[in-house]
């Protein structure tokens, strides 16, 4: 039993270290409704200065985790803390573990804020610069969906607002990438769908880009 | 049928006390105790009713009777010996209650000798279901009467000060019950110093108590866990109208889990209807209204899920 603020990213999200990038992004949404100042659900449960630490812990776990990077670093850094076992992080090769034990004990905690702050900075809305696209965390079919049955909204009502088919919902969520439109439509439709699920744009369309590409370049070459 | 074996003995009491409380006044704590206690008795379980709102007892009313002629405080002050001799009937199959209607205003200050006999009598009682209406409010009395049943639940409504003072309640049932189990000394001056916020010390959390009982007791702090871990608490929110007031009662149960680090079961939502207040205000009995009221079927699933066989996983039958 831990206090709020001292749990690892993962457990202050109730998330697995295995979770996906909708699983990250609906905790994340999830936290954010009960730990929020205006949320009711919390109403003086904490003091200001408590739900002030909660709240930029919660960002820095979420900008962390949605950074395959910064996730990989401070995996490492849990598994060399002893606080999180290699299995349970999901690293399955001794190669993995052994980054852990070797380069990884130079990554200490200021050089990870460091890190994070960099990425926050990449990451602000005002910066275009989409270069993170290395950094970048795949987002899968299934992601988005968890993200848009976690905020209780039907392909209907995505297809009302966006004007995107319902079809080209289903495929996009089924990841069936043959039936897809080409790719600067495909982009523009996970911008609007982006919106309306109130995601990072850049984050949801190269995330789910990356992905499609994956496949091109496998499948279509 | 009877199984061989069991025919000399004494049969045990296998009651099931179910404490329902709440920080705040106006919750529906009555309603939803006597709601309760008429699905539970629908089932053909036998249920008593127990009006333990010390002082502003009002159970009866919605049950439609007239305030019976004999209390709980007939058995405190002992003019009635036996606690059977004040359980009245209800007119409804299956349920009975013991009023606190008549009660002197000084019954909400029972001494710790007195509650102790109330409820040492209370446990004794051989029926299915034992439902106690607690008052408003977080003193000692409510809070042990909540302590010594085998499950307590929380009302709370989605205002901010009935949420505020169902946080407060939890907090103080917490130290409350670590008081009571721990008998170190050490431990217990914190918790009263803790509460009454001397020497500097002043509990936020059961991790600010923690932290500083592993300072003085290193080995202590499994303990609390494991005593905290022994509590059955459970949630329901009332008088709902709003998609957002539904997500409220999941989140405080994160919640506390997160900063009290105890386990709160949700038990689920009751709407907002005003079928119940009409029907109050006509002085009908519930059962006149209840039935065709939207919250009846939330109820009745609440009500389910507060089965120990249930909980179980062995559905729902009367039991």
């Amino acid at each position: 039993m831990k206090r709020l603020t001292e749990q690892d990213y993962y457990n202050l999200l109730d998330i697995s270290p295995k979770a996906s990038f909708g699983e990250v992004r609906s905790a994340y949404d999830q936290a954010m409704s009960i730990y929020s100042s205006d949320s009711i659900s919390t109403y003086t449960l904490f003091t200001q200065k408590e739900r002030k630490l909660i709240l930029s812990r919660l960002a820095e776990a979420y900008r962390t985790l949605t950074n395959s990077q910064l996730r990989k670093e401070y995996n490492h850094f849990l598994i060399e803390r002893g606080e999180r076992s290699p299995q349970e992080i999901g690293f399955l090769s001794m190669e993995d573990s052994n980054i852990a034990k070797g380069k990884l004990l130079e990554v200490s905690v200021e050089s990870l804020t460091q890190k994070q702050q960099e990425a926050k900075d990449e990451r602000s809305p005002s910066n275009k610069n989409l270069s993170l696209f290395d950094s970048q965390i795949s987002v899968t079919g299934k992601d988005i969906k968890t993200i848009r049955t976690s905020k209780e909204m039907g392909l209907e009502e995505i297809f009302k607002q966006t004007n995107i088919p319902r079809e080209t919902l289903e495929d996009i969520e089924e990841e069936r990438f043959e039936k897809l439109p080409a790719l600067v439509y495909l982009k523009g439709f996970l911008k609007a769908y982006a919106k309306i699920l109130q995601v990072n744009q850049p984050e949801m369309v190269e995330g789910y880009v990356k992905r499609y590409l994956e496949w091109k370049n496998t499948y279509q070459k | 049928m009877i199984e061989q074996g069991q025919i000399n003995k004494p049969r045990a009491v296998n009651n099931h006390i179910l404490a329902i409380a709440g920080g705040k006044g106006g919750t529906g704590k009555s309603l939803i105790t006597a709601s309760i206690g008429i699905c539970l008795a629908d089932r053909g379980n036998g249920v008593l009713l127990i009006d333990a709102d010390l002082g502003t007892a009002n159970l009866h009313t919605f049950l439609g009777l007239e305030p019976p002629k004999l209390g709980l405080s007939d058995f405190v002050s002992k003019k009635e010996s036996t606690i059977s001799g004040i359980i009245t009937k209800t007119g409804i199959n299956n349920l009975k209650l013991i009023s606190g209607a008549k009660d002197m205003i000084g019954i909400a200050n029972l001494s710790y000798g007195q509650k102790v006999k109330v409820l040492n009598n209370i446990k004794k009682l051989n029926y299915r279901y034992i439902l106690l209406d607690l008052g408003p409010g977080t003193s000692f009395n409510i809070l042990d009467f909540f302590l010594i049943s085998h499950c307590g639940i929380l009302i709370t409504s989605p205002e901010p000060t009935s949420i505020e003072n169902t946080y407060r309640f939890t907090k103080g049932l917490l130290f409350r019950h670590l008081r009571k189990t721990i008998s170190k000394k050490v431990v217990r001056s914190l918790i009263d110093n803790g509460i009454r916020q001397r020497n500097g010390h002043k509990f936020e959390s059961v991790f600010d108590l923690l932290e500083t009982i592993e300072t003085i007791e290193p080995r202590l702090g499994d303990t609390i866990s494991r005593y905290l871990s022994t509590l059955d608490i459970k949630l329901i929110v009332n008088q709902v109208r709003t998609s957002k007031d539904r997500a409220i009662g999941q989140k405080m149960a994160i919640a506390i889990k997160k900063h009290f680090g105890i386990q709160i079961d949700f038990l689920g939502n009751v709407s907002h209807d005003n079928t119940l207040r009409k029907g109050l205000l006509q002085k009908k009995p519930l059962m006149a209204y209840l039935p065709h009221s939207k919250a009846f079927k939330e109820l009745t699933e609440i009500t389910q899920k507060i089965s120990p066989r249930y909980q179980l996983g062995l559905g729902f039958p009367a039991d």
